[in-house]
């Protein structure tokens, strides 16, 4: 895919009621980045992956990936740009097999044109690092919680994205699945997946992410390398001297 | 060996009763079992159907079958446009839903009435009888029960080994999570909503035959059909209704051949009260519970 940006937000806004979710948000993620957005609850972390896809509507702002405007663009049409998002709570068909499940994006494989053996190769990264076998028939409602968190994040990866938002893939892991999940992450985007993960984990954060984004208030606070992020006072009142 | 005449109108009874069940149901296992819309006008879809039939058969001179597969998707295209225009800003408020289905059955049967007076003259049953014993048996009921059939394994089919039945199933689901993969959900729903309407219209033209073709036939489709999904349950609409088709007919069937069909009725209407206070869920949820337990039980 072309672009100087894989996924861009220009001043993108959206008020629920008299709550602020997104106030002027501007984020640009570079091909290749994995990038971490962090916050208090209640920042907009989630709405803006929401905006990012199209299953909100932003208010105002617009929304780019690789460089073509997507704001007016359904969801499953931006999808179809190489974008995937997984959701904080786990979303997989509980009802649906493990295989069915995996075959749900599948119907898009043939609107890309290029990266075919790329998206292949990553999705068998994160099946056999997250131990799944895609001819499973069990139903997934019958999957331990972290396996259908590792579920959905292969679910998005069978549509063969080069872009993937992933809010909290850790949420209610053990300290080893919380690795593993680190470990698998990392390995995606040493094959070129661009991801951009919404954790609360900071020992997860600061295993994965080269970048740092802070939101508070539906606002970008900061941004910067984890070093720099961990250390401002400022971020460690809002958000990081609470949590941690 | 030779069957007893009143074991054999048995059967032939059980199978009139559970495929009148299954297609009175046929469009709301759909609309209601996966889009969980509480559609009061599906009796009068299935009218629409029984009158384009009719006027496709007695008027346009198609032959029946024909006839049939013109109700199919005229009411279907009826149904894109009202999901298009109305039924779609009512998705996941059911109260909505349900006022605005049933003023829709009001201007329908109304509208039909106006149209085309209080009753139109009907479809002859195609067919001859069979007569064994004192019993007679309907050639078009026979084919009925067999059309019942092949609907049951194409909606199978179609739910289980397409991509639309796939992409429907997730997006009944979690619309959301099928968005976030790229299921075009608004189409999931238009064709969805469609292939429900379509069903019933075609369930009205098949039973147009055996019924009196008026404005407000399609009243005598709304009790059995509701009751045949909803003992049934969501958990797997198909099998559900299937269940709930044989097992309603199972008690209904020998109980009305004994003591008249009105008792008959009496006694469905019971069993479906026990079953349900008994499976809440239906029928298929409770197959679905017994089913895990079984695999469960051989994992360990």
């Amino acid at each position: 895919m072309n672009g100087k940006f894989a996924l861009e937000a220009r001043n993108v806004s959206k008020h629920f009621g008299g709550v602020i979710a997104a106030s002027e948000v501007n984020l640009q993620v570079s091909p290749g980045e994995l990038r971490c957005i962090i916050g208090p609850n209640g920042a907009g972390k989630s709405t803006l992956f929401a905006l990012l896809c199209g299953i909100q509507r932003a208010e105002s702002g617009d929304i780019f990936i690789h460089e073509h405007n997507v704001t007016q663009m359904q969801p499953f049409k931006r999808i179809r740009l190489g974008v995937g998002l997984t959701f904080q709570t786990t979303r997989a068909f509980q009802d649906l097999s493990v295989r069915r499940n995996l075959a749900i994006p599948n119907p898009n494989l043939a609107v890309y044109k290029e990266g075919h053996q790329r998206g292949a190769k990553r999705l068998q990264i994160a099946l056999e690092g997250f131990g799944l076998d895609p001819s499973d028939d069990t139903r997934a409602g019958e999957l331990p919680h972290h396996k259908l968190q590792w579920l959905a994040i292969s679910m998005v990866l069978a549509g063969y994205p080069d872009t993937v938002l992933i809010d909290e893939p850790t949420a209610g892991m053990s300290r080893d699945e919380t690795d593993r999940t680190t470990e698998v992450l990392k390995q995606l985007n040493a094959h070129g997946l661009t991801i951009v993960v919404v954790e609360h984990d900071m020992h997860f954060v600061k295993s994965v992410a080269e970048k740092v984004t802070v939101l508070h208030q539906g606002r970008i606070f900061m941004e910067g390398n984890v070093a720099e992020v961990t250390a401002n006072e400022d971020v460690k009142k809002i958000y990081l001297g609470h949590a941690h | 060996m030779e069957l007893d005449p009143l074991a054999l109108s048995l059967i032939y009874q059980f199978g009139t009763n559970a495929a009148f069940l299954f297609l009175a149901a046929l469009g709301l296992i759909v609309i209601l079992g996966m889009m969980n819309i509480i559609n009061l006008a599906h009796g009068e879809l299935m009218m629409m159907g029984a009158y384009v039939a009719t006027i496709a058969h007695n008027q346009a001179g198609l032959p029946f079958p024909l006839a049939v597969v013109v109700s199919f998707f005229s009411v279907a295209l009826f149904g894109t446009v009202l999901e298009l225009l109305i039924v779609r800003r009512f998705y996941g408020r059911e109260l909505g839903a349900l006022v605005v289905t049933w003023g829709l059955s009001l201007v329908l049967g109304q509208g039909t009435f106006l149209v085309f007076g209080p009753f139109m003259p009907a479809i002859k049953i195609p067919g001859g009888s069979y007569s064994y014993g004192s019993f007679s048996f309907s050639e078009y009921w026979l084919v009925l029960i067999g059309i019942s059939i092949a609907l049951v394994i194409g909606l199978y089919w179609l739910y289980r080994y397409t991509k639309y039945g796939l992409q429907a199933r997730a997006t009944m689901q979690n619309a959301e999570m099928a968005k976030a993969l790229g299921v075009p959900t608004s189409r999931v729903y238009t064709l969805t909503f469609s292939l429900g309407a379509g069903l019933a219209g075609l369930s009205g033209a098949l039973l147009a035959p055996t019924s009196t073709i008026a404005p407000f036939m399609g009243q005598q489709f709304v009790a059995p059909a509701f009751i045949t999904v909803v003992v049934g349950g969501a958990a797997n609409v198909i099998s559900g209704a299937v269940g709930s088709s044989v097992l309603l007919s199972a008690i209904k069937t020998p109980i009305g051949m004994a003591f008249g069909a009105f008792l008959g009725t009496v006694a469905l209407l019971v069993a479906a009260l026990i079953i349900i206070r008994i499976m809440p869920n239906g029928i298929s949820a409770t197959i679905q519970k017994l089913m895990d337990r079984r695999r469960a039980a051989s994992i360990s």
